[in-house]
């Protein structure tokens, strides 16, 4: 059985052209008499789950909502993936799903998709945003904090409110939006605050960034709002007199 | 006034010698290692002192006038956060410049050219007092913080060899502290191997770097070197570097994690480059030099222009008032003024919005608005993108200007990181370039080798030291791949700037005129003989001379010297006795005419009045005493070095050098003293050979 197998990939590899129908190249037979069922099925769970996840992510990164909307799919990846790392027989490491499905090979394929996944949900800092409650058969619930709830209500006020105002305007490019900006000065800076007190605590996640700065964008680029007037006269006024003192200092020695 | 770094082997010498059993001489070997330990621990506590007080003082600084700007934009009042910053800045270095003006003037500047003329052998006065120290710490926060263009990581070395210079001495005279430790270490020769490791200690806590540090002693003192000193010196700087590393890590809250090196850490690099940067490297270089060289020669006309006229104390005190001023006011126009913004996210280390729009930051703010030592890391680690070439160009040359204005001032100031800032900035505009030309090439894409080059070739154009420098700036970045670049660059820095003048240093020293002699002998000089250097005629002493000649001889301002020759009644050469010596003789009323063997006087009396002895005037010789004796024979120096009248210049000078000598006896044919050759002849000489030359 080895030997045919050896064989044939050898061919596969030598001829490219040669195709094999499937069944012959993988012997499926080594592996269903290697690895028991009960660890295919845990693999199976976890790749739904990977899958699931991933899908979720996809289609919420633009507008950037993953945090909030896929954090039942990152739970059940992290569930799926602990079954497999808690099926060990603590006795003996050869024996259970762990080291057939994590260590049994040297690329680590789940381990690294494992991986991959929760350095998408750190790096997005997710966690910030939700609290996790402990349940009663000893898992977590992830349940969004007052404060993420509070901000994504105001900040969807912001922009529903840009959105009502803007209609009945035309686009005036580079031009201040009066209507908006007056009516939604309030809305604005009510979610500007909160978000401020909120980013000095560091509890912000991608989702609540990536809102926040969208709002922004459209008060500060589209609707021209923030226009700080600079003071020329003071300013100018005290760096020449400034100025002016060493050189009357070295002149005055000189 | 010079340093005796040679061992007087007298009489009294011996008799110790010959009291002391071989577990006394262990003990003090001993000593001299707990006391490096000291030193090194005691260098890594100051620093962490200054660097806390530094990051705490600008924070609340930062802090106070980001609150008026934050107001003043809404408000429009924004000459009210311009107002806040001057004055801040101004009260603080007022107070650097009081304490430096005022208490110790020595502690001015960034302390390396008084340190390398103090381990040369000139007696640099008050350079290694305790005041010095005092002032040095408290200025060179007040300064940093008081966001003048200068860098804490100078001071530091000489904060460094302050300490090591007072706990190898175990007592203070300023406190009328004396304890009954390291008491055989109060003489120059002792006093300089420590201050090698407090230096060392100082370089080392400044950059982490440690092997930098034990290179940087070797490089300012190659002169006097032995084994076993370097592996004492080196344990004092890894302790140094540690200590810092131990209480930084607590600072910021992560106790027993060893890794925050240095004043000023530099970052990860990423540690690669392709083998045909090399050139793009070696250019940067050139340019390195030639801007280093500018930098020195603008800083050599301001220098003496304060030399000139600047002489007044509290004129002193107002320049540096005035300089801060402008700084405050250069930094807060350009934030003012630069109408580029970033969206925030990349993470800079200030983020203020100024006239930007919610969400943004201003990128000269990244710059200006933020202690120095980050913005160096800004510029080395910055995306791509984070900071626009036109942002860095306005950044650059001003401050180009600042930091020539600002090192020379009378407080203390490095040049390190205002050096290293210029160079990174204009390092990171040439990578702008080569990403520009190439924006598609993976190795194009990386900065901050571009931004680390332009820095090594400032400093490296600026200060002109090689081999430590270039240890230093590998250990900092903690890479040992960009060796090669860095090596080849600081080399070319150094000789394209060499080209035009001396590096900023040498110059500061050449213009106090200190008599410190360089590396090699004057080139083309074999044929000058001693005879042509030597100060003559010679004042000699009996060698049991009346007090009254004594008296006059050391009166005499004309014959100012440190020590004396000792001839015999029929001329002949005796040995030579130090001035400090016969002041202390004189004192102590050793007259023969008083039975003075009886008692003889010990060698812990000299060590004990070292190093501050006391002028001729305090002692009182009655009529009667005139007309004693003093048998000089036991404390004199019987074998001093000597040398024959036409022996070369060279030769001499690798005497001095080598040995760390104050004085030599020149002898003619019949073995009879005909001159004295002292440091200064040799500077003096040397010095007018160049002006004949000009």
């Amino acid at each position: 059985c080895y030997v045919i197998a050896h064989h044939k990939y050898e061919q596969l590899i030598n001829s490219h052209a040669v195709k094999y129908p499937q069944s012959t190249i993988i012997s499926t037979s080594i592996s269903i008499s290697q690895t028991p069922n009960i660890c295919l099925i845990e693999l199976d769970n976890f790749s739904t789950a990977t899958v699931l996840f991933m899908n979720c992510t996809l289609t919420n990164a633009r507008p950037l909502q993953y945090c909030e909307k896929c954090v039942t799919e990152y739970i059940s990846v992290q569930n799926s993936y602990n079954i497999i790392t808690n099926d060990e027989d603590k006795s003996n490491e050869t024996v259970g799903c762990k080291s057939e499905i994590l260590r049994s090979d040297n690329i680590q394929v789940v381990l690294m998709t494992y991986e991959f996944v929760t350095s998408i949900w750190k790096k997005s800092n997710c966690d910030v945003c939700f609290e996790k409650i402990p349940t009663v058969n000893g898992s977590f619930r992830y349940v969004p904090t007052n404060t993420t709830k509070t901000l994504l209500r105001k900040i969807k006020a912001v922009l529903l409110c840009f959105g009502n105002y803007s209609k009945n305007t035309l686009p005036v490019v580079h031009l201040k939006n009066e209507t908006v900006c007056n009516m939604c000065k309030n809305l604005y800076c009510d979610a500007n605050d909160l978000y401020q007190s909120v980013e000095s605590q560091g509890n912000l996640c991608s989702d609540l960034i990536d809102s926040m700065n969208y709002t922004r964008k459209n008060w500060g680029n589209t609707y021209h709002c923030t226009v700080a007037l600079p003071d020329e006269g003071e300013i100018w006024g005290l760096t020449a007199l400034v100025c002016a003192m060493p050189v009357l200092l070295y002149v005055g020695v000189w | 006034q010079a340093l005796d770094y040679d061992t007087i082997e007298n009489e009294l010498h011996g008799e110790e010698e010959r009291k002391m059993s071989s577990s006394d001489w262990k003990w003090i070997q001993f000593q001299r290692w707990i006391i490096c330990m000291l030193i090194g621990i005691m260098t890594g506590i100051v620093a962490v002192v200054i660097n806390i007080c530094i990051l705490e003082l600008t924070a609340v600084k930062m802090h106070v006038v980001e609150q008026a700007i934050i107001h003043c934009v809404k408000n429009r009042c924004l000459y009210v956060p311009l107002l806040l910053w001057i004055a801040i800045n101004v009260v603080l270095v007022t107070v650097a410049s009081l304490l430096t003006v005022f208490v110790a003037p020595v502690a001015a500047g960034s302390g390396i050219p008084q340190i390398k003329c103090f381990l040369n052998g000139v007696k640099v006065p008050n350079v290694v007092r305790f005041k010095t120290l005092v002032t040095k710490v408290i200025g060179v926060i007040a300064s940093v913080s008081g966001g003048l263009a200068v860098g804490k990581e100078g001071p530091m070395i000489h904060s460094g060899s302050v300490l090591a210079a007072g706990i190898s001495q175990g007592r203070s005279i300023s406190f009328n502290l004396n304890t009954r430790f390291f008491k055989h270490f109060r003489n120059d020769r002792e006093k300089r191997d420590f201050v090698c490791a407090g230096a060392a200690a100082g370089v080392s806590a400044a950059f982490g770097a440690p092997v930098g540090g034990v290179l940087f002693s070797l490089e300012e003192a190659a002169s006097f070197w032995n084994q076993a000193l370097t592996w004492r010196i080196f344990l004092c700087s890894i302790l140094s570097s540690y200590t810092l590393n131990f209480f930084m890590s607590i600072y910021h809250h992560h106790p027993g994690d060893l890794a925050y090196p240095g004043l000023i850490n530099f970052g990860k690099f990423s540690g690669s480059y392709e083998g045909f940067e090399l050139p793009i490297f070696l250019l940067m270089a050139v340019f390195g030099g030639l801007s280093g060289a500018a930098f020195n020669a603008i800083n050599h006309k301001i220098t003496v222009f304060r030399l000139k006229y600047l002489k007044a104390k509290y004129f002193k005190v107002l320049e540096v008032v005035f300089v801060a001023a402008v700084s405050a006011t250069i930094a807060f126009v350009l934030i003012y003024w630069n109408p580029e913004c970033k969206p925030l996210g990349q993470d800079p280390y200030v983020r203020l919005q100024f006239f930007c729009n919610d969400g943004e930051y201003n990128t000269m703010a990244v710059l200006f608005f933020t202690p120095p030592e980050e913005s160096v890391k800004s510029l080395f680690h910055d995306p791509l993108g984070a900071l626009q070439p036109l942002t860095i160009v306005i950044f650059v040359l001003p401050y180009f200007f600042l930091a020539c204005w600002t090192y020379g001032l009378q407080v203390p100031s490095g040049l390190f990181i205002p050096s290293l800032l210029i160079g990174a900035a204009w390092g990171r505009l040439v990578g702008n370039c080569v990403n520009f030309i190439w924006p598609d090439d993976i190795w194009a894409q990386d900065l901050s080798k571009y931004a680390l080059i332009g820095a090594a070739a400032q400093l490296g154009g600026t200060v002109r030291m090689t081999i430590s420098l270039t240890v230093i700036l590998i250990e900092a970045t903690g890479n040992i791949t960009y060796s090669l670049p860095l090596m080849a660059v600081l080399l070319l820095a150094k000789w394209v700037g060499d080209y035009f003048n001396h590096g900023i240093y040498d110059m500061h020293i050449h213009l106090n005129k200190v008599p410190i002699l360089p590396w090699e002998p004057p080139a083309l000089s074999t044929n000058i003989q001693a005879r042509e250097v030597m100060g003559t005629p010679v004042v000699t002493l009996r060698t049991v001379p009346l007090v009254s000649d004594i008296c006059s001889v050391l009166s005499d301002p004309r014959n100012c010297h440190s020590g004396y020759p000792i001839t015999d009644s029929e001329g002949k050469f005796r040995g030579v006795i130090l001035r400090t010596q016969l002041l202390i003789l004189l004192k102590h009323k050793e007259f023969v005419e008083r039975g003075g063997s009886s008692e003889r006087i010990k060698l812990s009396v000299f060590r004990d009045s070292y190093p501050r002895y006391f002028p001729l005037s305090v002692i009182n010789v009655s009529e009667g005493e005139q007309q004693c004796h003093v048998d000089l024979r036991p404390f004199l120096n019987p074998s001093p070095y000597t040398i024959q009248e036409n022996a070369s210049l060279p030769r001499i000078f690798r005497l001095f050098r080598a040995l760390g000598l104050r004085h030599l006896v020149v002898l003619n044919d019949e073995y009879k003293v005909v001159g004295m050759i002292s440091r200064k002849d040799i500077w003096k000489w040397e010095h007018k050979e160049k002006q004949h030359d000009d």
